[in-house]
């Protein structure tokens, strides 16, 4: 393994239409893309409307939830992901402090 | 708690629960219902689960809610042409495909045929991290696109309560489950919602009720005295009525059978047709046999022929070309056969020819509800016309003795609401010979009771009828024999000492018999001495005619010395008369004197 693999983060999001809370999920996804994982990051965003075979294959009920296939191991993150610190420590991330993020873990 | 009182008034405001129980027709009108197909379970709730609503099947783990639910749907797919979704967040889909095949349900076949889908949904709570609020949508999208897929009218969501544990935020949870019960009425489906049983005798363990409160079936599933017993509950059933008790149920490999403990509710028929019992003078006591449905005990102590008159019966049956089931708790098949054949009644030829099923089974082996289940499936098979239950009181090893009598009703209800004539057998023991051990006497309606009577070094057996519904039935005792060439009945002898039997019985008819002798020789005694009396009588009555005679020849002599005397003296007084001169007139008249002179000188 090396550091600085091009991606590191695979993350899918399913929102439902343009619902609020899907909204707020969607622009703390492309905060954090943009921010701590940038550049590492692959981000698919679904409609659960349009992909009902892609909501069955993850298993999806809530919405917006936000799936982490990488690194592993796999973790949903059900809700807006308004609650940063949970976001954080699902995604692997140093706790919220501005911290470059220029070591890999293990 | 969370009444939901917005979302039931969103429903159109007609859920108010007075206004469904003030007003039954309009209940009436409203409450359609789907039938189950479970059996059994559409009589307890006169007619099934609630069309268009979701029914709450609550019971701990075990206890059998996903297989009810599960029948529910393939039920409904297969005799009433309702495809159905199951939605299951306990198990896989293979897991649970797997499961169901031992009750007999092919899902597979069922998804391949398009009449159901299952949709397996794997929460894994250490997966799930939660980050802020949510909305249900994906559960949604899901249902309606299975919904869709099929066409469904029925729906199972086994066990949603698992989204409280996975998702964390309860608040939430709750919402959307109230959303998703509205969305389920509103789309006509008829749900069946499981839930887990919660602590301290809430009915589940997040309160699911407050959204299914239509209707809920509580499911339990107890071990007492070491014998297992799943039990049903209608907890609740909104403008329907509804059985409360809690009925017994099985699954067996034909699914779920509810056993109502009389919800035949004695509506029987009532043939008048009599049925031989294969003894000619026990039918004769009975006033012609037995009623055919109609169920006849016989009870009695060890050894008094029970099993022998109840084979009887069968070998009458199946010589109608009648079809038979004889159940045994006590002997194998084989072995029954040889005993019977021992007194001349061959049951052998009966299960060659087809028309005689046998079973034997120890109650204890699986306990009083698996054992119901099996007799219900094959009094459904065979269909007999006579069933024998051959030993019954060593169900009493099974369970307490009201959950043994509560068996024994159903089992007779099972017998009798088929018009089936029934016979069981009782042991009973010799003091309390005339009380059913099993105090199912009511539902009896013949009862034959065996009894042993000790008498002279022997033991013999006696035959009473202690009942017999609808029949002017004898009132008397028999002897019952058993011989070569099957039962027979005797009419007893009474003696001095009561009913004589066996060698009593012989000795008696002897005793008899010599006495009868005796008075007819008395009698011809009697009557040569009558004989020689009258003739003595009749020498006597000559003897006294005789002397009769004799005096009355005596008479006539004097009369006739008399007559000559008169002459004498006449013609001496003429004589006289003529010498002196007078009238004969004179001499005559003038007898002034005596004259004993003349007299002694003649």
């Amino acid at each position: 393994m090396t550091a600085d693999v091009p991606v590191r983060w695979y993350l899918t999001l399913y929102v439902s239409g343009a619902s609020p809370r899907s909204a707020a999920a969607l622009e703390a996804v492309r905060r954090l893309a943009d921010e701590d994982l940038a550049g590492q990051v692959e981000l698919e965003v679904v409609d659960v409307r349009d992909e009902p075979a892609l909501v069955v294959r993850d298993d999806i009920l809530a919405v917006p939830t936000l799936v982490k296939r990488l690194p592993p191991p796999l973790r949903k993150l059900v809700g807006d992901l308004s609650d940063t610190g949970r976001v954080r420590l699902a995604l692997d991330l140093r706790p919220e402090p501005p911290v470059r993020t220029d070591q890999e873990g293990s | 708690m969370l009444y939901g009182k917005e979302e039931w008034l969103a429903e159109g405001g007609a859920m108010t629960v007075s206004a469904g129980e003030r007003h039954p027709p309009r209940t009436e009108a409203r409450l359609a219902k789907a039938p189950s197909g479970i059996r059994g379970f559409d009589q307890v709730t006169d007619g099934g689960l609630p069309r268009g609503r979701p029914t709450l099947v609550t019971g701990a783990s075990g206890s059998g809610k996903t297989m009810f639910a599960v029948e529910f749907l393939v039920r409904g797919a297969r005799d009433y042409g309702e495809p159905g979704v199951l939605l299951t967040f306990e198990e896989s889909a293979d897991d649970l495909i797997e499961n169901v095949a031992s009750l007999g349900f092919d899902l597979t076949q069922l998804e391949r045929d398009g009449m159901l889908v299952i949709d397996a949904i794997h929460v894994d709570p250490a997966e799930v991290v939660a980050t802020g609020a949510f909305n249900l949508d994906g559960l949604f999208i899901r249902l309606a696109g299975a919904v869709e897929e099929v066409g469904a009218k029925r729906v199972v969501l086994d066990t949603i309560e698992v989204l409280f544990g996975a998702l964390g935020n309860e608040g939430i949870v709750r919402g959307e489950l109230a959303r998703l019960f509205r969305w389920l009425k509103s789309r006509g489906l008829t749900a069946v919602v499981t839930g887990e049983r919660g602590r301290a005798g809430q009915l589940t363990r997040f309160g699911i009720e407050e959204y299914v409160s239509d209707c809920v079936i509580v499911l339990d599933h107890r071990v007492l005295d070491d014998v297992s017993t799943r039990r049903l509950q209608v907890a609740k059933y909104r403008g329907s009525a509804h059985g409360t008790n809690e009925y017994p149920f099985l699954i067996t490999d034909r699914g779920v059978t509810v056993l109502p403990i009389t919800a035949a509710g004695l509506r029987y028929g009532a043939p008048t047709e009599r049925v031989s019992t294969g003894l000619a003078q026990l039918d004769h006591l009975l006033g012609g046999g037995v009623y055919r449905g109609s169920i006849v005990m016989v009870s009695g102590s060890a050894g008094t022929g029970k099993t022998t008159l109840a084979a009887q019966v069968v070998d009458a049956a199946c010589a109608r070309g009648e079809q038979a089931l004889f159940v045994s708790f006590e002997e194998s098949p084989d072995q029954l056969v040889r005993d019977m054949r021992s007194v001349g009644i061959d049951l052998g030829r009966w299960v060659d020819a087809g028309v005689l099923r046998m079973w034997s089974e120890r109650a204890t082996a699986f306990g009083l509800e698996s054992h119901l289940g099996r007799l219900e499936r094959m009094l459904e098979e065979q269909a007999p016309q006579v069933v024998a239950l051959d030993g019954i009181a060593s169900l009493g090893h099974v369970g307490s003795p009201s959950e043994v009598t509560s068996a024994v009703t159903r089992e007779l209800d099972l017998v009798k609401a088929r018009g089936i004539t029934g016979v069981l057998t009782t042991l009973t023991h010799e003091s309390d010979s005339a009380a059913s051990a099993l105090s199912v006497s009511s539902l009896i309606d013949t009862w034959l009771l065996l009894r042993n009577v000790e008498t002279d070094g022997e033991r013999n057996r006696l035959l009473f009828v202690i009942k017999s519904r609808g029949t002017a039935h004898s009132n008397q005792v028999r002897e019952f024999v058993l011989t070569d060439h099957g039962a027979e009945l005797l009419e007893v002898v009474v003696g001095p000492r009561g009913v004589a039997t066996g060698s009593a019985r012989a000795a008696l008819l002897a005793e008899e018999h010599i006495g009868a002798v005796t008075r007819r020789e008395d009698l011809d005694q009697r009557r040569a001495a009558l004989a020689q009396r009258a003739a003595e009588v009749a020498a006597q009555i000559a003897v006294l005619q005789a002397k009769l005679a004799a005096e009355g020849a005596e008479v006539d002599r004097l009369a006739a010395q008399e007559t000559h005397r008169d002459e004498a003296r006449r013609s001496a007084r003429s004589v006289l008369g003529a010498a002196r001169g007078d009238s004969t007139a004179s001499g005559d008249t003038a007898p002034e004197h005596p004259t004993p002179g003349p007299e002694e000188e003649v």
